[in-house]
């Protein structure tokens, strides 16, 4: 079983490094983007080398810099190879294989619930930026459809926290 | 005793901690959200602050779905003894009104393995099970299989979740810790020593004294008060006056093992150990048989004994006690007292020991001069131990040997019965010897 254990825990390191290098490669190549670069491989290596030496840290880490290379790209002129929701997606799968490495170093893996966090969390992530960014949009361009879409994308999302704080009120009554 | 509840009161330390424990996911989601938000006002474009919002967001929600209620966990069924690598079932009371759905059961097993479960569990390794919990309460059946005799203790029961999107563990630790004995598995002894005196209680030793019984004695001539029944027609025809015959009554005796447990540890003694216990529970089941009193004395880390008794209950503390035996050093001036005390006439005293340490043939010798039956299985050591690396060591491998052997023939001059139990003989030859010597000199001494 503890063989099991840690092969869960390097396959999902290897996927987490995995995400981070998809993440780096999509920073734009030009004449000025050589910093984000840098810092989006050494976020990688910083990830990579936290996975091996069991620092959980370096999931931190490693997602402030990611982002703080997407801020810098953001003011680049030449666009991001990748959408603003797949790098968010990527970005969470990274965090989410991470974190499942450190986890499963200690706790019996759980196969499904373990896919199925890994897949469902980065799926959220980037409709929800792809939702605000679309509500960005929408009140940049004032298009009534736009704006119906984000309102009703507002409303379940709040709708979705609500019932999950209801729950959570509920359980502790 | 198998199948037995196991009793509340050999509960220890009720348990009931909660704690939360973050991944680093939930971390990484705050702290990216929040530096999303301030690099998206730094650089004055909307895109890392959209990504923060929801990083930030996925953070808070990962910390609400985390709370939930307590969980009830209680043990049915467990036996208080088991024999080893047997298994056993009991069931396994669980209840949580709300909360994470998928809940790991950490059960705390230690001597034991679990083997199966039924209902609405899953097997995940060997201390730990998985179920979805429906809010109904739920009862599983647990297999378990025990591990090399000791003392085996089952709880508390950590109960971990998750909160619903995996951002926050939760851990309660519940229920109390429950100890089961782990028996070794029964040896079959042929033969028993018999103590020279009895006591009072009915038993199956013939007793030396004269008394109600069906074993013949002697013929005296018949006084007043006598049992007619008891009269011997055929001696009283010849004699020509009435004679009757005198019985043995049929006694018990007092046993009491003395396990001497103190090796050095990472010598390769400790196998000395687990024999001497595997002899112990052997004659401690075989003796309990025959409805003698049983008494135990072990010297391991702790001096500890029980006076000689019969019970039920009795036995168990016995049991207990011996399965508690670990490798270890006694305090001298303290044990040779309590072993004094709690080794006395008319208890028949079976030394179980390596006899590694002079302190130990000098407590034997002490038994022998206060007038205790007593009789010494020695383990042989030389056999477990690996041969010796080096002349230095070889001489001095020597020299311990020598003295151990002059400790021996000291006691074999003070008439102590003393057998040497090699690891390829079974547990019935040195009880055979030490019998046979014991005959030897009872007949010596008429």
């Amino acid at each position: 079983m503890e063989e099991d254990m840690a092969a869960t825990a390097r396959l999902t390191a290897a996927m987490s490094v995995a995400g981070a290098a998809v993440l780096a490669l999509s920073v734009p190549l030009s004449d000025v983007s050589g910093i984000a670069y840098l810092i989006a491989w050494a976020a990688t290596a910083v990830l990579a080398a936290g996975l091996i030496l069991g620092f959980r840290g370096a999931v931190t880490a490693a997602t402030v810099s990611l982002i703080l290379v997407l801020a810098v790209v953001s003011t680049f002129e030449t666009p991001s190879k990748i959408p603003l929701w797949a790098f968010a997606g990527i970005l969470a799968f990274t965090i989410e294989t991470a974190s499942a490495s450190f986890v499963h170093r200690a706790l019996v893996p759980d196969p499904l619930s373990l896919i199925v966090r890994i897949l469902t969390t980065p799926v959220l992530v980037a409709l929800a930026t792809q939702v605000l960014v679309l509500l960005l949009v929408g009140a940049e361009a004032a298009g009534s459809l736009v704006r119906v879409a984000g309102m009703a994308s507002v409303v379940v999302a709040a709708g979705w926290v609500a019932r999950v704080w209801g729950r959570s009120v509920e359980g502790l009554g | 005793v198998p199948g037995a509840s196991a009793d509340p009161s050999r509960s220890s330390h009720r348990f009931d901690a909660l704690s939360f424990e973050s991944t680093p996911a939930l971390r990484a989601y705050v702290t990216g959200g929040i530096v999303g938000l301030i690099a998206g006002l730094a650089v004055g474009d909307p895109t890392p602050a959209i990504l923060g919002t929801v990083l930030l967001a996925i953070g808070v929600i990962g910390l609400i779905g985390g709370i939930t209620p307590d969980v009830v966990v209680a043990f049915r069924e467990l036996p208080g003894t088991v024999t080893e690598e047997d298994s056993f079932r009991f069931l396994l009371d669980f209840e949580a009104r709300a909360g994470a759905k998928v809940m790991h059961l950490d059960l705390g097993v230690k001597g034991l393995e679990l083997l199966a479960v039924d209902g609405a569990a899953r097997l995940l390794d060997e201390s730990t099970i998985s179920l979805v919990q429906t809010g109904h309460p739920l009862v599983i059946e647990v297999e378990a299989v025990s591990r090399p005799w000791g003392r085996a203790t089952i709880g508390p029961v950590t109960v971990r979740s998750d909160s619903p999107m995996g951002l926050l563990h939760r851990s309660q630790v519940v229920g109390a810790r429950h100890h089961i004995s782990v028996i070794p598995t029964e040896i079959q002894l042929r033969t028993l020593l018999d103590p020279l005196e009895t006591n009072l209680h009915v038993g199956d030793l013939v007793s030396t004294r004269r008394g109600v019984g069906s074993e013949f004695a002697d013929l005296r001539p018949y006084q007043d008060g006598d049992d007619p029944r008891a009269v011997n027609w055929r001696v009283s025809s010849r004699a020509g006056d009435l004679w009757v015959n005198e019985r043995h009554p049929e006694r018990n005796g007092d046993i009491v093992l003395l396990v001497d447990g103190q090796v050095e540890t990472g010598t390769g003694l400790e196998t000395l150990v687990d024999r001497s216990v595997r002899m112990a529970a052997a004659l401690l089941h075989a003796h309990a048989r025959r409805h003698h009193r049983l008494g135990l004395i072990t010297l391991d880390g702790l001096c500890r004994w029980v006076y000689p008794g019969s019970s039920e209950a009795h036995r168990r503390r016995l049991v207990e006690q011996l399965m508690g035996v670990y490798p270890g050093e006694v305090l001298w001036e303290a044990a040779e007292r309590a072993v004094i005390r709690a080794a006395h006439r008319p208890s028949l005293v079976v030394v179980l020991t390596p006899l590694a340490d002079p302190n130990m043939a000098a407590l034997i010798h002490g038994l022998r001069r206060s007038g205790v039956d007593l009789s010494v299985v020695e383990l042989e050591v030389e056999a477990v131990l690996s041969p010796p690396v080096g002349e230095i060591r070889a001489l001095g491998r020597r020299i311990w040997a020598l003295e151990r052997d002059r400790l021996r023939q000291r006691l074999v001059s003070e008439g102590v019965p003393i057998v040497t139990w090699h690891p390829s003989e079974p547990a019935g030859v040195p009880l055979a010897a030490l019998d046979q010597w014991r005959k030897t000199w009872r007949r010596r001494l008429g």
